[in-house]
């Protein structure tokens, strides 16, 4: 301590110039020291680069047929009451000597998109009809022989398609073997497509409950009306544990109609890109119903909604 | 009297003292002034060696210590423009027959004419990068003399990200000359952008908020978790099975020593040995890097489960490899898997417990991290626009 008191006694005793100095030879001597072995840091190494641009993550396409866009897959009326066809020559179906009423309706659609090993297919559907939903797996074919050998001469696995001209303003996903033509007039698309239908996908319902429904002369309280009172089982979305509907979709709400709940279908489907790492993969979806449990004279008409979503898992 | 001749005594002595002292003080002055100039000359060295700014020619800085220079080859700079505007510092280099070397490489490649496979070196439309790409960088060393000596290979991975100038809520179009907007194919205006390098939280957040898009400025902290994701993401490899990718990518990741099998201190790094006699010879250095697709590729130890879409990065039976990737994984899980909400406290023990057990792992817990993986893949892709791997060569201390 008292050699400090001491130096910086001498050191204020000084003169001004004399400090000066002493306080610069001071400062170049230490930036001295400090920068040689900065300037031997710093080119001690080599360096190289290469600069990549990142892609934008591709979102999956959920399209028509064809991959045409959405107004083109079309729910119509599904009318019971309808005679079946033949899905290639549009005659109606005779069995034993009588047309037979449809069994079922079909739907193609498409999902495609890029860089995709896996992906979730969920779809989501009321049941104010009391219809069965089901998706199978479909191939496209332009050539009419082509889709017959593949359903093995089963015509009720084909579904025909017309394309529309340009149908295409949603989706440009090309895969090899699929590609799409859509620049009328010069190159027009197939006059017509075949879709045959294939395994059923793997999936289940997330959350199925079978519990007494209601039939059409129900007031939602749970009232029947008179008359028909047929009492069948029919999987209605759960309610929860204190019997009452989904608090986040219906909050405290008890007069949801029982039809009006969704039931939610998921699965999981794979998918193998082509050297493009584009995929196509075609579903139909089959909405039948049972044909004992439909009364044909007092069909009512009610609505559903259908939803379907994608979401890429690898 | 006696106060005059004292003063006259002074100045005389302050006349011969004076000189001495002038000489002293000039050579006191010119002592400083000569360290002066040599600590400026060595800041100016320094400077240019490292410099982000240098215009024109600059000066090639060749340092005498190392004792060899490295090069590359090709026809083409990938993205010459972006990384000839954002990092100045690499440079062309001096052509050496078909070679170019510098200190600071700009490197090349070959195009390749394969429209049947996702290349990125395709020559025409060459793809952007997406998750699953992957590719390999063209460096050479060439020895100085025919020493025989051990050169540290350390990569490093730098993000940037692209976003809209802002004029308070409007987004500023680009204009031409007589300030018109700029239309693009379509007859639309085009937002004019600029390319920040993704540092850190507060200097990104600035850059963003000079730009005026106050967006990118408040998400500052989730741009450089997405730049720290994809530095986690792509990994590289020191070996390519050169058998059609089958079975397996890459042998030799560069996560741990292949002497003693240990993972290495530092990820990204290794030491390679030049041989003696090698004087002049362009002596290829092998990196491969992958933006692995899938955790299964990196993590699962066989594909029984057939969770794991798509071939594995390294070879089944390469069990040092997979384990030191192991390693990578655990230490790294925050550089790796974005948060994750349905694994908060539980999320580090899964993480080691699942790549850990080679034959036990859980589905649930396995598909968890798996989100969490893509989850981080979906993060680079909507922020990350470019990204540059930096390759530093030094000798080895050892």
């Amino acid at each position: 301590m008292k050699n400090i008191k001491q130096h910086l006694q001498q050191f204020r005793e000084m003169s001004l110039s004399r400090k000066v100095q002493l306080v610069s030879a001071g400062v170049l001597t230490i930036g001295l020291m400090t920068a040689i072995p900065v300037y031997a840091w710093f080119t001690n190494q080599k360096k190289a680069a290469e600069m990549f641009k990142v892609e934008y993550p591709n979102s999956l396409y959920i399209n028509a047929a064809y991959r045409e866009d959405q107004k083109y897959f079309e729910f119509d009326a599904i009318n019971i009451n309808d005679y079946a066809k033949d899905p290639l020559t549009g005659s109606k179906i005779i069995k034993s000597g009588e047309p037979v009423f449809v069994e079922k309706y079909s739907y193609v659609f498409s999902v495609s998109g890029s860089s995709t090993n896996e992906f979730v297919l969920q779809m989501a559907h009321t049941n104010n009809n009391k219809f069965t939903y089901k998706i199978y797996d479909a191939k496209q074919f332009d050539d009419v022989d082509d889709a017959k050998s593949e359903a093995n001469n089963d015509t009720s696995k084909i579904i025909k398609y017309t394309p529309n001209p340009c149908g295409h303003t949603e989706n440009p996903i090309q895969v090899d073997g699929d590609t799409y033509v859509d620049a009328p007039p010069e190159n027009l698309p197939p006059t017509a497509l075949y879709y045959v239908k294939g395994n059923a996908i793997d999936g289940t319902y997330r959350n199925p409950k079978i519990v007494t429904p209601v039939n059409a002369g129900n007031d939602g309280e749970g009232n029947n009306g008179e008359g028909n009172e047929e009492e069948t089982t029919v999987k209605l979305a759960e309610k929860d544990t204190n019997e009452s509907f989904y608090f986040n979709t219906y909050g405290d709400n008890l007069k949801v109609d029982d039809r009006a709940v969704p039931l939610y279908w998921q699965g999981n489907v794979s998918v193998t890109t082509d050297a493009n790492k584009n995929f196509c993969k075609y579903f139909i979806l089959e909405v039948s119903w049972d044909e004992d449990e439909q009364d044909h004279q007092l069909a009512s008409k009610e609505t559903d909604m259908v939803y379907f979503s994608v979401k890429r898992i690898s | 009297m006696k106060e005059d001749n004292n003063k006259k005594n002074n100045a005389v002595l302050s006349q011969t003292e004076l000189g001495r002292m002038r000489r002293l003080s000039l050579i006191k002055i010119g002592t400083m002034l000569v360290f002066l100039a040599i600590i400026l000359v060595i800041g100016a060295l320094g400077w240019f060696t490292m410099s982000r700014e240098v215009e024109g020619e600059g000066m090639q800085m060749t340092s005498s210590d190392l004792p060899f220079e490295i090069a590359t080859k090709g026809e083409i700079i990938r993205n010459q423009d972006v990384i000839s505007s954002k990092k100045t510092e690499y440079k062309i280099g001096t052509p050496s027959g078909e070679y170019y070397k510098d200190d600071s490489l700009l490197l090349r490649f070959d195009p390749v004419d394969d429209p049947t496979t996702p290349n990125v070196n395709e020559e025409l439309n060459p793809p952007d990068i997406a998750p699953g790409g992957s590719g390999s960088l063209n460096l050479y060393i060439v020895p100085k003399n025919n020493d025989s000596f051990n050169v540290k290979i350390t990569l490093n991975v730098i993000a940037f990200a692209e976003f809209e100038k802002k004029n308070g809520n409007a987004t500023v179009y680009k204009k031409d000359e007589n300030n018109q907007n700029i239309l693009d194919a379509a007859g639309n205006p085009i937002p004019d952008t600029v390319l920040v390098e993704i540092t850190n939280t507060s200097d990104f957040a600035d850059a963003a908020t000079n730009a005026g898009n106050t967006t990118v400025a408040a998400d500052a902290a989730n741009y450089v978790k997405a730049a720290s994701y994809l530095k986690g993401h792509i990994l590289f490899f020191g070996e390519q099975n050169q058998n059609n990718n089958s079975a397996y990518y890459y042998a030799d990741p560069l996560y741990y020593s292949a002497s003693n099998g240990q993972p290495v201190q530092q990820a990204r790094t290794k030491i390679i040995t030049i041989e003696a006699s090698n004087k002049d010879q362009m002596i290829p250095i092998p990196i491969y890097w992958m933006w692995t697709n899938t955790l299964g590729q990196i993590a699962l130890p066989d594909n029984v489960s057939e969770k794991r879409n798509g071939l594995p990065v390294l070879s089944d039976s390469n069990a040092v490899g997979k384990n030191a990737l192991k390693e990578y994984l655990k230490s790294n899980r925050a550089e790796i898997f974005a948060n994750n909400s349905n694994n908060t406290s539980g999320y580090i023990d899964i993480v080691t417990a699942h790549v850990d057990s080679a034959t036990n792992f859980d589905t649930v817990a396995f598909k968890d991290l798996s989100d969490g993986y893509n989850q981080a893949d979906y993060e680079i892709g909507t922020k990350i626009s470019y990204f540059l791997i930096e390759v530093s060569v030094g000798l080895d201390e050892q």
